[in-house]
């Protein structure tokens, strides 16, 4: 993992997000707090992990939600949910992955915060392949 | 002490050191630790406003220049050492006025970052001297050290910026009659390198296990074989000197046994484990050939050989078939031997070329890959075994053994990238240039960083308006009084 870039990654989402940020280099994952989720989540706030993979930023770090957010009412139907964040991470199993779409991983473009960006509309229309959330979004 | 600077680096010192009108000049090497030895992460050559003194036989940076280093170093967790240059002479050495001010120096820092070594180098127009001084708080005496440039062989000018060689010495305990022929076009001193080189190999497969081997067959000094992995029955036809009965051994023990049998003067090294949790064995290494094929673990390799200015050689080799009526047909053979000198020559991160999607698929567990392949992510042939055969893997594996050996013994310049296609029988060997932006060895990755961490607590939680150390009233007492030191010492030179 390229520390150095990681943590000006991390300062630069501080100051954007004015959230608290963990930072853990050994495992290296990252979990942003109290992210105000897109309407329809409930509750409003909830926590992000992103788990870094080893040879960062040559690779896309993974998305993992509170497997306690709901989306209108209802757990989110999304295969990737199943998926639980990897035994490094403390409390793994109350981490679901979460799918970003659309994001073709370059390091020269692509930093924590750009990720953050397309993790955010992501989850405005968590469900979009569905029709009834198709005429939400 | 080892000092590793990538031939581009040296070049930039060397360029603005040594000029026709043979002035002093100085500079400054930026340097972080790695294993036992320190790497170069930046250079800053300094010019005539940064200078104090600027004459023929003398020159001093300015102190508020050597205090903005030390800031510099103190926050990113990397050590000086001032180089400065003697254009006039042919043969480098520290004069009285450079231990005066060698002392001064290492005095206020001492005092000022007890965990911050100095190192200082004179460069001549022929040969280079390097002396550290460790961090106070080691205890250790100062050290004459040596200078390795990576890359040179692309730059040949750089090469003076290395430390001398003085070679073999009478004793050095060659065994002249088992290398008798190497000697005969080696040299003497082509096989004294190779007995005093450390490559690390990862990988102990069909192809790591035949260059491993073949290394101690030609002298190399050192090994260390690296590998997760348990030899099976489908590895029998392909590792170099196993037999039905390592069936269930590790890996890299089977290999123990091939290495004494070629030469049982090389000192084995045998690792079952993955190389990406074994960093300092390449910080250690002079070398590292990997042969692994997880894209994960070869982008991570590639990435830490960077860090610590290690040259690493990838090769690796490929067999596409078709299926045709009863049985396959054989469509394509392919093997590609890459070096990589960091910051010299390229790798695939230069490009944007990461195989990023075979690394995902690598990187996945079984529950997850099962569920991609269910979901139509992910091919359900991906976890199947790849078609290999030995006449392959020792062809691929003869290419890696002569680029280590033009890169240890220097008889010639290695390719930086030799492509091998098995079926039109056609070998061909390139040069890469490295992209100024990329990534991993550009200016914002990690080329020369070693183990320097930017943060001592990174695990715990995270807080960028914590005052820096430097910010707390004792750093600022050492720091005001080594000051007031320096400016009584700078009135008597």
């Amino acid at each position: 993992v390229h520390e150095q870039r990681l943590r000006r990654e991390v300062t630069s989402i501080k100051s954007l997000l004015t959230t608290s940020v963990n930072l853990s280099a050994n495992p290296a994952y990252v979990i942003i707090h109290d992210v105000t989720f897109p309407d329809g989540w409930h509750p409003y706030k909830g926590d992000i992990l992103l788990v870094i993979p080893e040879n960062y930023p040559a690779a896309q770090p993974l998305a993992f939600i509170q497997k306690r957010m709901q989306y209108r009412e209802e757990k989110v139907d999304h295969w990737m949910q199943r998926l639980t964040a990897p035994t490094s991470v403390p409390d793994h199993e109350s981490w679901g992955r979460w799918c970003i779409e659309d994001l073709n991983w370059n390091p020269e473009r692509h930093t924590i915060n750009s990720m953050m960006e397309l993790l955010m509309r992501s989850l405005q229309r968590p469900n979009h392949d569905q029709g009834w959330d198709r005429e939400a979004g | 002490m080892q000092l590793r600077v990538t031939a581009e680096q040296a070049a930039t010192l060397r360029d603005h050191l040594i000029r026709d009108d043979r002035r002093e000049r100085a500079g400054f090497l930026l340097a972080a630790e790695s294993g036992e030895g320190l790497v170069t992460a930046e250079t800053r050559p300094l010019n005539e406003d940064d200078m104090a003194v600027t004459e023929n036989t003398a020159c001093r940076p300015r102190p508020e220049v050597e205090q903005d280093v030390l800031r510099y170093c103190d926050s990113n967790d990397l050590h000086p050492v001032m180089v400065h240059s003697h254009p006039f002479t042919a043969t480098a050495g520290f004069s009285q006025r450079d231990d005066r001010i060698m002392d001064r120096m290492t005095g206020y820092v001492n005092g000022l970052y007890p965990g911050m070594g100095v190192g200082f180098v004179v460069t001549a127009t022929e040969e280079t001297v390097f002396r550290w001084f460790p961090p106070a708080d080691t205890g250790h005496e100062p050290v004459d050290g040596s200078i390795t440039v990576i890359g040179d062989w692309l730059q040949p000018d750089t090469g003076l910026f290395r430390t001398p060689d003085h070679g073999p010495g009478d004793a050095d305990g060659l065994d002249r009659d088992r290398f008798d022929r190497s000697i005969r076009c080696l040299g003497e001193d082509g096989q004294h390198r190779l007995a005093h080189t450390h490559v690390v190999v990862a990988g102990a497969g069909g192809l790591g296990s035949h260059i491993t081997e073949q290394l101690a067959r030609i002298g190399v000094g050192e090994l260390t074989a690296v590998d997760p992995d348990v030899v099976e029955p489908s590895n029998l036809p392909r590792i170099a000197g196993a037999a039905p009965h390592h069936v269930g051994r590790p890996k890299p023990d089977v290999i123990r046994e091939a290495v004494y049998r070629a030469n049982p003067d090389t000192a084995f090294t045998e690792i079952q484990g993955r190389i990406q949790d074994h960093t300092s064995r390449i910080a250690a290494a002079d070398l590292v050939v990997s042969t692994i094929d997880n894209a994960t673990a070869k982008s991570t390799l590639n990435q830490d050989c960077v860090r610590h200015l290690t040259p690493f050689v990838d090769a690796g080799s490929r067999i596409d078939t078709e299926r045709k009526g009863n049985g396959p047909e054989i469509t394509a053979i392919k093997g590609l031997m890459q070096l990589v000198a960091p910051g010299v020559t390229a790798w695939f991160d230069c490009y944007g070329r990461g195989n990023t999607e075979q690394a995902r698929i690598d990187d996945m567990t079984g529950d997850e890959l099962d569920e991609e392949i269910s979901q139509g992510y992910v091919d359900a042939d991906v976890a199947d075994s790849q078609p290999a055969i030995t006449a392959i893997n020792t062809a691929i594996a003869g290419a890696t053994l002569q680029t280590v050996l033009k890169l240890v013994t220097r008889y010639t310049a290695p390719s930086a990238l030799i492509r091998y296609d098995g079926l039109a029988d056609d070998i061909s060997g390139s040069q890469t240039i490295p992209n100024p932006s990329c990534v991993t060895c550009g200016p914002d990755g990690v080329l020369g960083l070693g183990e320097s961490a930017p943060d001592p607590e990174l695990d715990q939680s995270f807080d960028a308006d914590a005052p820096s150390p430097f910010q707390t009233a004792r750093v600022w007492k050492h720091w005001m009084d080594n000051a007031v030191l320096h400016a009584l010492h700078s009135t008597h030179d």
